[in-house]
């Protein structure tokens, strides 16, 4: 049904659960693109603080986003895997339309009221400005206590 | 002692609040600072000893030469016309008219409306960049080019800061010769020395670095100039030596963010006194519409002469109109020498702080190159 997937991907609980999920929608066919948001502070100070930062998150995802992409080949899912770098919502969102992605998957942790109204919501940013459908995998919790 | 232990709990632990809310929310500990610094500054009394002072300084001189250090020598080689005609402007336009609006319209002393102007003439280099990362602009040749125009923008500011009150007595004479002396030898010297120190456990490399900064800084003063016009020359001079060398970097950038800068910041930040900021929220409205005002009229022309598309054009232009670091620094030199009051501080360093968001979030939001536009500038350079 779905030809090109974006998965969102973290490494967290949430995402773990959208990559199940995800792995049952590619079965038919669909490429996925597994993607890491890595964050860098915003009005840097020095260029080499943004290089450093770049660094940390990407040691810290190239792994996990390596292992999940190897787990859907393993399944006979053609997937890529592919660590970048801002806003998470905005390089989603980016990356969907780069290739083309007819679906984006995404994984979400409980927050409470206060943190998402501070920090903001990744998935009401993809859910509002993606090009395509946008499936939020949500981890309730019974998935998260065990 | 008990005095110095005690301030330096408090200045540390400001610094930690800073440092866990900048790692809490993902913007620069910098910008942090400076505000938790505004906090402190108005809250209580937040001694500022000498030994402040000194860490504070040392922290704004490193701090110019990791910023110089950063240059693409390669960059600014291959688009030398653009960068240099967009950087040139980019400082001129908004120093001419921040000068302006600030003695004329409000009737500031002549070098107070000079520091107004060349602390509204920067950009930052480190605000674009960190931008460009996000949108992936960074690896294309307009975001190349957007980069190397802001190195020669602040390049004005730094050069204007260090002559413009200057009285070129023979001491200054000496540290120019010296200074033009270190810009031609040490790119030649240090490869050879970080090779035979070679990394050792005593952090000799750091040492030289600093060895130089605080050298050529001391004739910078005696001088009758200011210190960061050497760093920033010395650093860009080498930042292809560093380039070569991230560990060093790496080391140097350790040193300053977890001693040095958030002494300069916090201190920057705990001067702005914010009854003055709220009697004079016109002024601080004034001078933020003449920093973008005149980055608009000057850039935006000069974007359009070099074929950019309109929507490149805005977003360079925005990108342009950006400014931290480099602004309050001179907005700080301004208030040590007694060029500027207390309450012209606060106002400019509020607006520096304003540059820093505003174009950015508009940039971003309205204006950020998609799809082909982001490789517009090189096809229409003709494959430059």
């Amino acid at each position: 049904m779905y030809k090109k997937i974006v998965l969102a991907y973290d490494g967290s609980e949430g995402a773990t659960m959208a990559l199940h999920r995800t792995a049952e929608l590619a079965s038919g066919g669909a490429g996925v693109l597994v993607l890491a948001v890595g964050r860098i502070p915003e009005y840097a100070e020095t260029v080499s603080e943004v290089e450093e930062a770049k660094e940390q998150a990407g040691r810290h995802y190239d792994r996990a986003v390596g292992e999940a992409a190897e787990a859907l080949r393993a399944k006979g899912i053609p997937a890529s895997g592919h660590v970048d770098f801002g806003k998470p919502a905005d390089v989603i969102i980016r990356h969907a339309e780069e290739i083309g992605a007819d679906l984006i998957v995404l994984g979400t942790n409980p927050h409470s009221a206060l943190k998402r109204r501070v920090l903001g919501a990744t998935v009401d940013k993809v859910v509002d400005h993606a090009h395509c459908s946008v499936l939020v995998v949500r981890l309730t919790e019974t998935h998260a206590s065990t | 002692m008990e005095h110095l232990w005690g301030d330096g709990v408090v200045w540390v632990t400001l610094a930690l609040v800073a440092s866990l809310i900048s790692w809490r929310l993902g913007i620069s500990v910098a910008l942090i600072e400076l505000v938790v610094g505004i906090a402190a500054g108005n809250s209580f009394h937040l001694q500022i000893t000498e030994w402040v002072n000194f860490l504070a300084s040392v922290g704004a001189l490193v701090l110019t030469f990791l910023a110089g250090a950063e240059l693409e020598s390669a960059t600014v080689k291959r688009f030398w016309k653009q960068s240099l005609v967009l950087g040139l402007i980019g400082f001129a336009a908004p120093f001419g008219l921040a000068w302006a609006v600030a003695q004329l319209l409000f009737g500031w002393e002549l070098h107070a409306a000079q520091i107004a102007g060349i602390a509204l003439s920067t950009t930052s280099v480190a605000v674009v960049y960190a931008v460009m990362v996000e949108t992936g602009l960074n690896e294309t040749p307009l975001g190349k080019l957007i980069l190397a125009a802001c190195f020669v923008n602040d390049l004005g500011t730094v050069i204007a800061l260090g002559l413009l009150y200057t009285s070129f007595g023979a001491a200054f004479w000496v540290f120019v010769a010296l200074t033009i002396l270190a810009v031609v030898v040490l790119p030649k010297v240090t490869p050879h020395f970080l090779k035979k120190v070679n990394s050792h456990s005593s952090e000799p490399e750091v040492r030289y670095v600093l060895l130089i900064l605080f050298a050529l800084a001391y004739l910078a003063v005696r001088g009758g100039s200011e210190g960061v016009l050497p760093a920033y020359l010395v650093g860009m001079v080498l930042a292809d030596t560093f380039l070569s060398s991230r560990e060093l970097i790496k080391r140097m950038r350790a040193t300053t963010f977890a001693l040095l800068t958030p002494f300069y910041f916090l201190k920057a930040g705990s001067l702005v006194s914010l009854k003055a900021v709220l009697g004079s929220l016109g002024v601080v409205a004034a001078l933020f519409l003449a920093k973008t005002v005149a980055k608009f009229m000057g850039l935006f022309p000069a974007g359009a002469a070099f074929r950019f598309t309109r929507r490149v054009n805005m977003y360079n232009t925005l990108m342009m109109s950006t400014g931290l670091t480099f602004g309050t620094i001179s907005a700080l030199y301004g208030l040590n020498h007694n060029i500027i009051t207390r309450q012209q501080y606060s106002i400019l360093v509020v607006v520096v702080i304003l540059t820093a968001i505003i174009p950015t979030l508009i940039a971003q939001s309205f204006f950020e190159p998609k799809g082909k536009e982001r490789e517009t500038l090189f096809v229409a350079k003709g494959g430059e």
